[in-house]
C-alpha cells in the first residue's frame, strides 16, 4: 500500500472515525445535538478530504480510487451530508433512541463509498452489505409504526435474496475466470469470448443489483418500502443507495457490454423499457407522494439504463449527470416533505400540499422546481439531464429505447405537473388525509432548510449552467 | 453584450419591483418602466448601429443576424449562448418594450395581494419574450419559451379574474407545454439529422439554417414532420383553430396586464417563431404544407370573427377578434411571398398595439363597472367621454380602418394571398367584414344607446389617457409610415420569394 493509496482512503477513515466516536459517545451519554454535529462535521470533513486528495489509478487489489470513484465518493458524501441535515428535526422529534440513526447513516455512507471504489468481488460484497444492513435498521427506525416495520422486513428479506443471487453470480464468474478482480471479467471475454456460464453469472449479478435498484421486473417492493419508511430513511434509499449501486453497476457492466454480449444486452434493453413503461404507468394513479416517488424511481432507473446499452463516447457523462441530478432532486422533494412531517404524522398525501404556495411559498417553490426537474422541464437541471440522455441514446442508435424514453417522459409530465398544480390551488378546508392546513405548525429548522436549499441551488445552477458539472464529468 | 442586457433589464426590473412594491406600488412601477425605457433606448441604439444591414435584402438564403453575441455555454451538447438580432427581431423588441410599459401602467388594479410577486412575474414574462426574440440557438429558444409560460401560468392562476381561473391557467399551461414538447422533439430531430449527416452536433440556428438551405439534406429525413413539430408549438401560441381553445379562457381570466402580455407578446412569440424558422429552415416544406395551412388560416379568420360577434364579455370579444387577426398572419406566411410576409409582420405590430389597448380598456371598464358584460354598459360616452373616444378609436382600428396598421397589414396579406389562391383571399376578405360587425356592435353597446351605467363612472385619468393616446399614435404610425417596418421585414426573410410585379414599392423608402 503506497502513500497515494493511503491518501485516497482518508475520507473513509474520517467517516469511520466519526462512526467510532459516536458509538463510544452513545455508550457514555446520549447527546443528540453533539451526535448530530459529529456526523455533519465528519461527513463534511470527509467530503473536503475527498475533493483535495488527487485521484490515483494505481491501487491495491481491493479498491481503485480513480477519478470516477472519487466523483461518486464526493457525491455520496454530499448526499449523506444533506440527509443528515434534513434528519435533524425529524429524528430529533422521535421519542425513543435517536442517536443511533446517525450511526447507521455513517455506516451506510462507509458502505456506499466502499462500493463505488471497489475493484474486487470481496470489497464489492462487503460494500454492498455495509450499505444494505444499516438500511434495514433505518427503514424500521420508527419502531412503533407497523408500516415502518413492514418496510424494513420486506426490504430485508428481498435484498437478502438479491444479495444471495449476486453472490451466486459472482461464484459462477469466479468458476470461469479463476479470479476475484473485476478486471478479470473483461480480460477473460477479450481472451476467449463469452461462454454461457459467464453470461449467466453476469446476468445473476445484474439481476441482484437490479433488485436493489427496483428496476423492472424487480420493482414490486419499492412502493411499500418507500411508503412505510421514515422520511430520512426514504431519502437514503432513494438517493444514496441508488447512486452507489447504480454507479457500481455502470462501472462493472459498461466494459462488459462493449463486447458483444448478445442476450445480456437484450435483457438490459427489456429491463430499461419495462422500467420506463411500468414505472410511469404505476405512478400515474398514486396520490401518496412517497409511492409516487418509488414508481418514479423505477422509471428513472429505466432511463439510466439507456446509456449503458447505447455505449457512445459520452454515455458515462450522460448517465452520471442524470444520476447526480436525480439524487439531488429527490433530496429536495423529501426535504420539503420532511419540513412538514414528524415521525408520528408524515404528510405524504398529495392533497395535504394543496395551496402550499400560499402558505409556505419557499417550500412550494423548492418543491415545484424539483418536480419540474423530474418532469424534465427547463430552468432545472432535469431538462439538460434528459436532453443529454436522449442525445446519447440517439447517437447510440437505440431507436426503440429512445421512442420509449420520449413517450415515458411525456407520461411522467402528467403526474409531476399534477403535483405542481395541486400546490397552486387554493386549499379547501378539511380535504386530505394529512395534517389540516389550518393547524399546520410552521417549522423553521435551519438545518433542514439548509439541506433543502442546497439541493434546490444545485438543481437551479445546473439548470442554468450544466457545463459546471459536465466538464467535471468529462475527466471521469 | 447589449443583447444580453436587453434580457437582463426586465428581469432585474422585476426583482427591484418585487422589493419596492410593498413600500410603494407607484414607485415600483415607475422604476420598472424606467428600466424598460432604458431597454428601449438600447434597442434603438442597436437598430441605428445596424441600420445598414437591416434595410437591405440579404443575398444569401442563409439566415444571418446583424448583431450577435455568441458565447460557449454547454459545448458538450453543442449548445451555445447565441443571441442574434436582425430587423424583425428589433421591431419585435420595440414592441416588447412598449407593451411591457403599457402592461405595467395598466396593472395598478390587478394584484390586490402579493403585488411584488405580480410585478416580478411581469418582469419575468418580458425577459422571457425578449429572450425568445433574441435566441439564435434552438435550446436557448426553448428555454426562454418555457420561461415565459411559467410566470404567465402563475399570473392567471393567482391573480386571475373569476373562479374559473385555475382551469384556464392549467389549460393554458398544458396546451403550450404539450405543443412545446413537440417543438422540442422537432428541434432534436433537426439536431440529430444535422449531427448524423455532418458529424457536428449543434443547436445553432445559423449553422442549421446554412445546412437546410444548402440543399444537401440526405433523403429520408422527414423535414415535413420536423416542421410540423415547430408548427404545433407556434400554432398553439397563435391560437390557430383547432389549437385555440385555451385562448379565450386564458385571455378572459388573466388580469389586465396578463391579457396584454399574453395577446401582445406571447402570441407574437408564436408568430415570430413561425416567421423565423419557416424562413430559416423550412423554405421548401412551407410549400408542401401551404394548402393545409391556408385552409386553417381562413378558418381561423372566419371562426374568430364570427365568434367575436356572439360574445357579451368584453374580454372575450377582444380574445376572439385577436384569434381572427392571427389567421391573417398564418395566411400571410403561407402565401409565401414577400407581400404576405411583410403583411404578417405589419399585422403583428399593429395587432400588438391595438389589442393591448383594447384589453387595457376592457380592464379599465371592468374595474369601473365591476362587470365586463357589454349588454350592461350602454351610454358610456356621456359619462366618460375620453374612455369612449379611445375605445371607439381602437375598435375602429381593429376592424381595419384604412390608415391604421391593421388595414395595411390585412391588405398586404390579402394581396399576397391573392397571387396564390383567389378563394382564400376572398374568404379572408369576408372575414374582415365580420370584424366590422363585432367592432361596431361593441362600440354601440358600450358607448352609445340609452345610458345604463351609473353617472359616477370615472373617466380615463391622465395616466390611462396618455398610454392609450400613445398607442393611437403607434397604430397610425404603422399604418401611415410603414417604410421602416417593411424594409426591416424584407431583411428578415432571405428565403421568401419576392412577389413579382410588386404592388407596393417597398425599397423606395417612401412613406407608404
Amino acid at each position: 500500500m503506497d502513500s497515494a493509496m493511503v491518501g485516497s482512503l482518508i475520507p473513509l477513515m474520517i467517516v469511520g472515525a466519526a462512526t467510532i466516536i459516536i458509538m463510544l459517545l452513545v455508550a457514555v451519554r446520549r447527546m443528540y445535538g453533539l451526535t448530530w454535529a459529529i456526523t455533519v462535521i465528519g461527513l463534511g470533513a470527509a467530503l473536503i478530504a475527498d475533493l483535495i486528495v488527487p485521484a490515483s489509478n494505481a491501487g491495491a487489489p481491493l479498491f481503485r480510487f480513480d477519478a470516477a470513484a472519487q466523483y461518486f465518493s464526493a457525491l455520496l458524501l454530499l448526499v449523506n451530508l444533506i440527509v443528515a441535515l434534513l434528519s435533524h428535526r425529524f429524528i430529533g422529534e422521535y421519542r425513543e433512541n435517536r442517536e443511533e440513526f446517525y450511526l447507521l447513516l455513517l455506516l451506510e455512507t462507509t458502505g456506499s463509498v466502499m462500493l463505488v471504489a471497489s475493484s474486487h468481488f470481496i470489497s464489492f460484497i462487503i460494500g454492498l452489505e455495509l450499505l444494505s444492513v444499516p438500511l434495514y435498521a433505518m427503514l424500521g427506525y420508527v419502531r412503533n409504526s407497523d408500516l415502518s416495520l413492514e418496510a424494513a422486513t420486506k426490504y430485508f428479506i428481498l435484498t437478502a435474496v438479491a444479495s444471495a443471487i449476486v453472490v451466486f453470480g459472482l461464484g459462477l464468474i469466479y468458476f470461469q475466470t479463476g479470479s476475484l478482480t473485476l478486471s478479470s471479467i473483461t480480460d477473460r471475454i477479450a481472451a476467449s469470448g463469452l461462454d454461457p456460464l459467464l453470461v449467466t453469472g453476469l446476468g445473476l449479478v445484474f439481476a441482484g443489483l437490479a433488485f436493489k435498484l427496483a428496476v423492472f421486473p424487480f420493482h414490486m417492493w419499492a412502493a411499500d418500502v418507500y411508503e412505510g419508511s421514515p422520511l430520512p430513511a426514504t431519502a437514503v434509499i432513494s438517493t444514496a443507495s441508488k447512486v452507489a449501486v447504480f454507479a457500481f453497476l455502470y462501472r462493472m457492466f459498461q466494459p462488459v457490454l462493449s463486447h458483444n454480449t448478445g442476450g445480456l444486452a437484450v435483457a438490459i434493453v427489456v429491463f430499461a423499457a419495462g422500467s420506463m413503461v411500468v414505472g410511469n404507468f404505476l405512478a400515474l394513479k398514486q396520490t401518496n407522494i412517497k409511492r409516487l416517488l418509488a414508481y418514479s424511481s423505477t422509471a428513472n432507473l429505466g432511463y439510466l439504463l439507456i446509456p449503458l446499452v447505447s455505449g457512445t463516447a459520452d454515455s458515462p457523462q450522460a448517465a452520471f449527470f442524470y444520476l447526480s441530478v436525480y439524487a439531488f432532486t429527490n433530496l429536495g422533494i423529501l426535504g420539503v416533505m420532511t419540513m412538514r412531517s414528524s415521525p408520528d404524522a408524515e404528510s405524504t398525501e398529495s392533497s395535504s400540499y394543496a395551496g402550499l404556495l400560499y402558505r409556505r411559498p419557499l417550500l412550494a417553490l423548492v418543491f415545484i422546481l424539483m418536480l419540474l426537474s423530474l418532469a424534465g422541464l427547463p430552468i432545472s437541471a432535469g431538462f439538460f439531464a434528459k436532453l443529454y440522455l436522449f442525445k446519447t441514446s440517439i447517437q447510440g442508435a437505440q431507436w426503440f429505447l429512445s421512442a420509449v424514453f420520449v413517450l415515458a417522459s411525456a407520461t411522467g409530465l402528467y403526474y409531476y405537473l399534477r403535483l405542481v398544480f395541486v400546490q397552486t390551488m387554493h386549499a379547501k378546508a378539511g380535504v386530505g388525509d394529512g395534517p389540516e392546513p389550518a393547524k399546520e405548525q410552521k417549522v423553521r429548522n435551519p438545518a433542514t432548510v439548509a439541506a433543502m436549499l442546497v439541493a434546490a441551488a444545485i438543481i437551479l445552477v445546473l439548470g442554468l449552467y450544466p457545463s459546471l458539472l459536465l466538464s467535471l464529468l468529462q475527466s471521469v | 453584450m447589449i443583447l444580453l442586457y436587453l434580457i437582463l433589464l426586465p428581469f432585474v426590473a422585476g426583482i427591484i419591483g418585487m422589493i419596492v412594491a410593498p413600500r410603494s406600488r407607484v414607485w415600483a412601477r415607475a422604476i420598472m418602466v424606467a428600466f424598460l425605457a432604458v431597454a428601449g433606448v438600447l434597442v434603438a441604439m442597436v437598430a441605428i448601429s445596424a441600420a445598414g444591414q437591416i434595410g437591405s435584402r440579404p443575398q444569401s438564403p442563409v439566415l444571418s443576424y446583424a448583431v450577435q453575441l455568441d458565447a460557449a455555454w454547454i459545448p458538450q451538447l453543442g449548445i451555445s449562448f447565441h443571441l442574434g438580432a436582425d430587423g424583425l427581431t428589433l421591431l419585435l423588441l420595440g414592441l416588447t418594450v412598449v407593451l411591457g410599459i403599457v402592461a405595467l401602467l395598466s396593472s395598478f388594479n390587478d394584484a390586490r395581494e402579493n403585488d411584488g410577486l405580480y410585478l416580478f412575474n411581469i418582469g419575468l414574462v418580458i425577459a422571457g419574450v425578449t429572450g425568445v426574440f433574441l435566441s439564435a440557438d434552438l435550446i436557448l429558444f426553448f428555454l426562454f419559451w418555457e420561461l415565459m409560460i411559467v410566470p404567465m401560468y402563475f399570473m392567471i392562476s393567482i391573480w386571475g379574474g373569476t373562479e374559473k381561473r385555475q382551469q384556464a391557467a392549467i389549460k393554458f399551461f398544458l396546451f403550450t407545454q404539450a405543443s412545446g414538447l413537440l417543438m422540442l422533439l422537432a428541434m432534436l430531430g433537426l439536431y440529430i439529422a444535422h449531427g448524423s449527416a455532418t458529424g457536428t452536433y449543434t443547436f445553432d440556428v445559423v449553422a442549421l439554417s446554412a445546412w437546410t438551405s444548402s440543399g444537401t439534406i440526405p433523403a429520408g429525413i422527414p423535414m415535413v414532420l420536423i416542421f410540423a413539430g415547430f408548427l404545433a408549438a407556434f400554432g398553439v401560441k397563435l391560437a390557430v383553430v383547432p389549437f385555440h381553445s385555451w385562448a379565450p379562457d386564458a385571455y378572459a381570466e388573466a388580469p389586465t396586464a396578463g391579457s396584454i402580455l399574453l395577446s401582445g407578446l406571447l402570441l407574437k412569440s408564436g408568430a415570430y417563431g413561425l416567421l423565423r424558422f419557416s424562413s430559416a429552415f423550412f423554405a421548401s416544406e412551407v410549400k408542401t404544407l401551404a394548402p393545409l395551412f391556408m385552409v386553417l388560416g381562413v378558418i381561423t379568420i372566419l371562426y374568430g370573427s364570427i365568434l367575436a360577434i356572439r360574445q357579451d364579455d368584453l374580454k372575450r370579444i377582444v380574445a376572439y377578434s385577436s384569434i381572427g387577426h392571427m389567421g391573417f398572419v398564418i395566411l400571410g406566411l403561407f402565401s409565401w411571398n414577400s407581400l404576405g410576409y411583410s403583411g404578417a409582420i405589419i399585422i403583428m405590430m399593429s395587432h400588438g398595439f391595438t389589442t393591448s389597448a383594447l384589453f387595457l380598456i376592457s380592464g379599465a371598464v371592468g374595474d369601473r363597472l365591476k362587470t365586463r358584460d357589454i349588454m350592461q354598459m350602454g351610454g358610456m360616452r356621456a359619462v366618460a367621454p375620453r374612455l369612449a373616444g379611445f375605445g371607439t378609436a381602437f375598435w375602429v382600428f381593429a376592424l381595419g380602418l384604412p390608415g391604421s396598421g391593421n388595414f395595411l397589414g390585412e391588405f398586404l396579406v390579402l394581396a399576397g394571398t391573392f397571387r396564390v389562391s383567389v378563394l382564400a383571399a376572398v374568404l379572408g376578405a369576408i372575414g374582415s367584414i365580420f370584424s366590422l360587425v363585432y367592432a361596431l356592435r361593441a362600440i354601440h353597446r358600450m358607448f352609445d344607446g340609452p345610458r345604463i351605467v351609473p353617472e359616477s363612472v370615472p373617466d380615463f385619468n391622465i395616466r390611462e389617457s396618455i398610454v392609450t393616446g400613445a398607442l393611437v399614435v403607434l397604430v397610425l404610425w404603422v399604418g401611415l409610415m410603414p417604410a421602416t417596418i417593411l424594409s426591416a421585414a424584407r431583411s428578415a426573410a432571405p428565403n421568401v420569394p419576392e412577389a413579382t410585379g410588386t404592388v407596393i414599392n417597398t425599397t423606395g423608402g417612401g412613406n407608404g
